[in-house]
């Protein structure tokens, strides 16, 4: 919920011309991040890609420095120098996104091998797309990480399209689980518009990781509602593309539509409940614009700090 | 069952393109069946019904285009006509699939895919004759068969034109909501304390409460197995069995151990256990949480319901394999 409202404010302040460059958003999709997340502890990592707002919210981000960043402020996770694909927060385990596709997969990898040198406790999680799963950084990454039993998931955002092109067109395989079997290790086709399905998958693959026993792929099928993305040249719906008639269709298994259902059936919450939450997190997430609007540019001459480490400090 | 008003020059094809792929690959080692393999049997089963003089096929559609590489080498050889399903890779393609296949009136219908697939199909059919394939997991129902014998199978049989020599009534559990028949399900129906359906398949013995089984067998694995493990012996065929896990009152508790799953062997403590005869209704003893039927959590129920289970042994007609190619 708190990333569905999240993401409808972005795009509305993107229409007032306040937030500049592209812009992904998550909605359809949100019952991957929310899933997973929820089987994580706070000192597990995360890794995102381009189309990640809903990662760190779902990870317990703060959403004022979420909307900061995307709006380019000072407040913002990485001093409103990152922008969208930027909202990092180390102190809860979020590594940060990427805009090059695929990319996140060998940091979340390689934090996933410090783990295991360091011989600690936390493992890494990370969210690539159906179009990154085709990357040879991705196939690297799990090659490894299984040869070395690396405690990682892979969740694949199997969302059926990389940019326009329909994951039947690219992949080679029907389902990108079915690759799991190459490496060696447990591939899980998931129900990606069903959270508890997402969070089931998950935990087994967080007990498979922490237990010494290695990587886990889990395919999450889900489905963006917009387009690739708002603010670069319009990309636009054809019918080489997808139909209006197959977005209606993924929207009514909405994934918060389907938790909400599960959880009145099982009388866990009452309609008058989930309304409630409704309107108190509408409310985080226009205090979170406002914070953001409030929040100054950073100055000109800020633009190489925070950049560079300083190698010989650590030299 | 009368076989005259039956079109024995054709079959349908129904292949699930999502068994074989759940979570138990990930909680347990059972293996993905992945397309290709699937597209592979289906090719090979092309070459049975053509040597044997199958005309059409009926062909439930799906996004994988699984029974593509079969249609484009016998397509001189074999009429196939892909049913028009409007819609693909979900439960109600199969259910869509399986109606227009009854319709037409095919010589039986060939189901590769699990338990759960099987169950599917014969419950939206009446009469027509079904030979389900091993393509999933922890299966008990369809049978392990290689494809080419499968396509023989099915094409002697439309050969023979004798549904009532050559078939078998199977048995299945109804699942009721007061007088009310809301599912059923070919193997087990497992009662779980698990709220939700989420990834669907069971495999936590915590979380079982009780079972309710149809069909048992010595190399049979899932839930199911927990059966033979009690019994030792083949269920009589107006027979099912009940089982309740759980810390017994007596001071000789009763455990034992059951393939639950692909290389999982759990120690299961039963409270109690009897057989159960034909239409005997059996109340569900939990009042909320999930029944999974043959492997899959699929109803959800709360207290406002009241679940029972009874033993109808008039299932789903299968073909008789061993008989019909020994002829």
């Amino acid at each position: 919920m708190r990333i569905r409202l999240f993401e409808s404010a972005l795009i509305e302040c993107q229409k007032l011309g306040e937030i500049v460059g592209s812009l992904h958003t998550y909605i359809g999709e949100e019952a991957v991040a929310v899933g997973a997340c929820v089987a994580l502890n706070d000192d597990d990592y995360i890794a995102g890609n381009h189309r990640s707002h809903g990662h760190p919210i779902a990870k317990g981000g703060d959403i004022n420095k979420a909307m900061a960043e995307i709006f380019g402020k000072r407040d913002g996770y990485c001093k409103g120098k990152g922008g969208s694909m930027h909202l990092a927060d180390f102190s809860i385990g979020i590594l940060g996104e990427s805009g090059i596709v695929a990319s996140s997969v060998p940091v979340a990898t390689g934090a996933a091998l410090a783990s295991k040198l360091k011989n600690e406790d936390f493992i890494s999680l990370v969210f690539f797309g159906d179009g990154a799963s085709n990357q040879g950084a991705c196939h690297e990454s799990m090659n490894l990480a299984a040869l070395w039993k690396l405690p990682v998931i892979f969740v694949c955002e199997n969302n059926q399209f990389a940019v326009t092109t329909s994951y039947k067109d690219s992949v080679s395989v029907d389902h990108i689980s079915d690759r799991a079997s190459a490496y060696g290790i447990p591939g899980v086709l998931v129900d990606g518009q069903d959270a508890l399905a997402m969070y089931e998958a998950t935990s087994e693959a967080v007990n498979r990781a922490r237990s010494g026993q290695g990587p886990t792929l889990i395919e999450g099928l889900t489905y963006r509602y917009e387009d690739h993305s708002l603010g670069l040249a319009s990309v636009r719906r054809d019918q080489s593309y997808r139909s209006d008639e197959e977005v209606e269709k993924w929207r009514k298994r909405d994934p918060i539509e389907v938790l909400k259902s599960n959880m009145m059936k099982q009388n866990i919450i009452t309609q008058k409940e989930f309304d409630e939450i409704e309107e108190k997190e509408k409310i985080s997430v226009e205090k979170a614009v406002d914070f953001a609007r409030k929040s100054p540019f950073p100055e000109p001459k800020e633009l190489y700090d925070d950049l560079f480490t300083d190698p010989i400090e650590y030299a | 069952m009368d076989s005259k008003d039956r079109d024995f020059s054709s079959v349908g094809i129904i292949a699930n393109p999502l068994s074989g792929k759940d979570i138990r690959r990930l909680v347990a080692s059972a293996s993905v069946v992945s397309t290709h393999m699937k597209s592979n049997e289906i090719l090979k089963l092309y070459a049975g019904l053509v040597a044997y003089g199958i005309k059409k096929v009926y062909v439930m559609p799906d996004y994988s285009d699984i029974s593509r590489r079969a249609r484009e080498q016998y397509s001189e050889k074999i009429e196939t006509i892909l049913i028009n399903t409007n819609i693909l890779d979900a439960e109600e393609t199969t259910i869509r699939a399986a109606k227009k296949m009854e319709a037409n009136k095919v010589g039986c219908i060939i189901v590769f895919g699990g338990d759960g697939t099987c169950r599917l199909v014969s419950k939206h059919i009446n009469t027509t004759p079904i030979l389900p394939v091993s393509t999933g997991t922890n299966n008990l129902f369809p049978l392990n068969l290689e494809g080419t014998v499968v396509g023989i199978a099915a094409a002697k049989f439309c050969l023979l034109k004798n549904i009532k020599k050559y078939c078998t009534r199977e048995k299945k559990l109804e699942i009721y909501d007061g007088n009310n028949l809301i599912d059923s399900s070919l193997v087990d129906v497992v009662i779980t304390k698990t709220p939700y359906i989420g990834s669907r398949a069971i495999w936590d013995i915590k979380n079982i409460d009780e079972l309710f089984i149809a069909k048992i067998s010595h190399e049979g694995i899932g839930f199911s197995s927990i059966g033979y493990s009690l019994l030792k012996k083949d269920l009589d065929f107006n027979k099912g069995i009940h089982i309740t896990l759980g810390e017994n009152d007596y001071n000789n508790p009763q455990k034992i151990m059951s393939a639950i799953a692909p290389g999982k062997i759990e120690e299961i403590e039963i409270q109690g256990w009897k057989e159960f005869d034909n239409n005997n209704e059996i109340a569900v003893k939990l009042s909320s949480g999930t029944v999974a039927l043959d492997g899959e959590r699929t109803i959800e129920f709360s207290s406002s319901q009241k679940i029972s289970v009874k033993l109808n042994i008039e299932g789903p007609y299968c073909l008789k394999v061993k008989e019909i190619l020994s002829t």
